[in-house]
């Protein structure tokens, strides 16, 4: 807030914007407007619903069961990326120039490649035949193949490699944010290398975690693909049922009503952890 | 022929207007269709065949999408003037987004009956089938009894993911529910028979994907597309082979979106394409079989025809009792899929 007050201040004679309004136009032609003529048919279908879309899926267990398998996989997932990407991120953070660029390709290297493709590699990867019991076969672990494939197994996995990036880039972040000379200081106050990170270290970088987290537990909640294809029929997410409504029944009061319900359990998380988001993104 | 990866998105950006405008010219005539080795069949045999009306070309699409239909003619942005969808498709349920079709231009006296209505007529026959991989299973399955028999028949099975597509049908003929007993559908007992194998079920949804599951082995047998079974023994030469006995019969319809601008020439195409004249042809590469009585197919491929095995037990999808409860079909598939055994 201080640095663009400074510059906004005039001291540094740039202009105040170069223009927002591209983007906010663009978001609300084709994010907020769509979004709201989706939502809106959970009340307008069929005429003059109201709520009745909306308590026939709060009532629904079978909503219920998914809306649990959408959460489930969404913490599990953090919870990994969160750790993984922390440990990754610190690795990044040690490492020398070289180390730092090649660590940071690999990082970012699946954010490069679709979405699909990755889903589809994974179902190679895991499946019967695929490269993991082929090895494990080889090297005698095992004598038959592990069913890995559609399971709750395959989609975290697969889920938790394509999110890695979202967690490990906050957190570097968060790290090369951080003022060296307190560790000075904790030093000279008697503190050991490990009493050093734990106290002050990752006190200061915690935030960059929690932004990583609140990314990647909100971007799971909205996963159709991976879970469809890694996934075994009890890790299905709400977007399965979105999209039958959407597509074969045709029952957009409904799917407009699941959607509702999704949305508003993303606003809430952003708002819940917006401040992390706000600390590390615009400090 | 169906594939069912599909955004809210898109069907969001329709809403909007924001169709694509690359084939919304005056004069272009498009027809839409599932894709595939069919999309290529259908261009083959019948667009580039069709005499257009002076003017006016034709453009045909692969990827059809109910709700992309439906986006389109609620948004009045209708660019799509021939609509090839499959069997729940079309019927008076869908109404209110297709034009009634002019049967004073179809021909519908040659027309199967019961495949002509109000606002669709069946183009092409095919069924859902038991194919299995012949590397796995080395004694002939005599039909979906033997694909819920686990102890005579190890291995997993793959089943369309669709609560429409034929899957309670399946369970309950294997239970020995008799063909014409099948509806309405007794889901309750359905539901029991699938129990019995759930922890084997695999479920696939595209029909590549069906192909894929039993041509590899990954799973002994499926429930898949004539087409579909046709295609990875003949095309892909994949180790796969398939049975007739306990087919369900259904039929891709042609329909008109309501609002097209151009349903005259779309009526005009219909006809052709339903006609004694062209409507075998599509037997041409594929094993689907003509709506039309009086037309010729491709002797080589009539072995493979569903209605060339209509001596041996099958059913047939009845439409309307299914469009009339898709919403509980729905409901109820969802809830035994994910619930656990």
């Amino acid at each position: 807030m201080t640095a663009s007050a400074a510059i906004s201040g005039g001291r540094l004679r740039l202009p105040a914007t170069i223009g927002v309004w591209p983007l906010l136009l663009a978001l609300a032609v084709l994010l907020f407007l769509p979004a709201a003529a989706i939502i809106a048919n959970s009340f307008t279908e069929p005429q003059n619903a109201g709520f009745s879309n909306f308590s026939r899926i709060l009532s629904d267990p079978t909503f219920g069961r998914f809306a649990y398998n959408t959460v489930r996989i969404a913490v599990v997932v953090s919870f990994f990326t969160g750790l993984i990407g922390y440990f990754y991120a610190y690795a990044i953070y040690r490492s020398g120039p070289a180390g730092r660029s090649f660590l940071m390709t690999c990082a970012l290297l699946p954010l490069w490649t679709s979405l699909l493709v990755r889903s589809f590699a994974w179902t190679v990867i895991l499946r019967d035949t695929g490269i993991v019991n082929w090895l494990l076969m080889w090297v005698g672990i095992v004598d038959e193949p592990i069913g890995m494939l559609r399971t709750s197994f395959a989609v975290t996995v697969g889920m938790i490699q394509i999110l890695l990036p979202f967690t490990i880039l906050p957190i570097f972040a968060s790290m090369t944010k951080f003022d060296t000379t307190l560790l000075l200081a904790a030093r000279s106050l008697g503190a050991s290398p490990r009493r050093s990170f734990w106290l002050v270290f990752f006190p200061a970088t915690q935030v960059g975690l929690v932004a990583g987290l609140m990314l990647v537990f909100v971007l799971s909640l909205g996963y159709y693909i991976t879970p469809v294809l890694l996934g075994g029929p009890r890790d299905q997410p709400v977007a399965v049922l979105i999209d039958a409504q959407v597509t074969t029944q045709l029952d957009w009061g409904a799917a407009g009503a699941m959607s509702a319900i999704v949305t508003a359990a993303v606003l809430l998380m952003l708002a819940a952890g917006w401040r992390a988001i706000n600390k590390i993104f615009l400090v | 022929m169906r594939f069912r990866y599909r955004s809210a998105a898109m069907s969001a950006a329709l809403i909007l207007g924001l169709t694509p405008l690359a084939h919304s010219e005056e004069n272009t005539l498009v027809w839409v269709d599932g894709g595939g080795a069919y999309h290529d069949t259908v261009q083959k045999e019948i667009l580039d065949t069709w005499k257009a009306p002076e003017g006016m070309s034709i453009v045909s699409v692969a990827g059809t999408d109910n709700a992309k239909l439906r986006a389109m003619v609620e948004s009045n942005r209708v660019v799509w003037d021939v609509y090839n969808g499959d069997n729940t498709w079309g019927t008076e349920a869908d109404g209110e987004w297709l034009e009634p079709l002019d049967y004073s231009v179809i021909n519908k006296d040659d027309i199967v009956p019961e495949f002509a209505s109000k606002y669709r007529v069946a183009n092409m026959i095919y069924s859902i089938q038991l194919a299995y991989n012949t590397d796995k299973v080395t004694t002939k399955p005599a039909g979906w009894a033997d694909f819920f028999d686990l102890e005579k028949f190890p291995g997993k099975r793959a089943v369309m993911d669709y609560s429409a597509g034929g899957i309670f049908e399946i369970a309950l003929l294997a239970d020995g529910v008799a063909p014409a007993d099948l509806y309405p559908l007794d889901i309750d007992r359905a539901i029991r028979k699938l129990d019995t194998i759930k922890s084997s079920l695999v479920y696939w949804q595209s029909g590549a994907q069906s192909e894929e599951l039993v041509g590899s082995g990954e799973v002994s047998m499926v429930m898949t597309y004539n087409a579909r079974a046709y295609d990875a023994k003949v095309a892909l030469e994949m180790p796969v082979d398939y049975i007739f006995e306990g087919q369900i019969l259904a039929a891709a319809y042609l329909t008109v979106p309501k609002g097209s601008k151009h349903v005259k020439a779309a009526m005009d195409l219909i006809a052709y394409a339903v006609s004694a004249d062209v409507n075998g042809k599509l037997s041409t590469d594929l094993p689907l079989a003509p709506s039309n009585t009086k037309t010729q197919v491709n002797p080589e491929m009539s072995p493979d025809l569903p209605t060339s095995h209509l001596d041996k037990p099958y059913a047939v999808f009845d439409d309307q009792w299914i469009a009339a409860n898709s919403a509980m079909l729905e409901q109820r598939y969802q809830a035994w899929k994910s619930a656990a055994q």
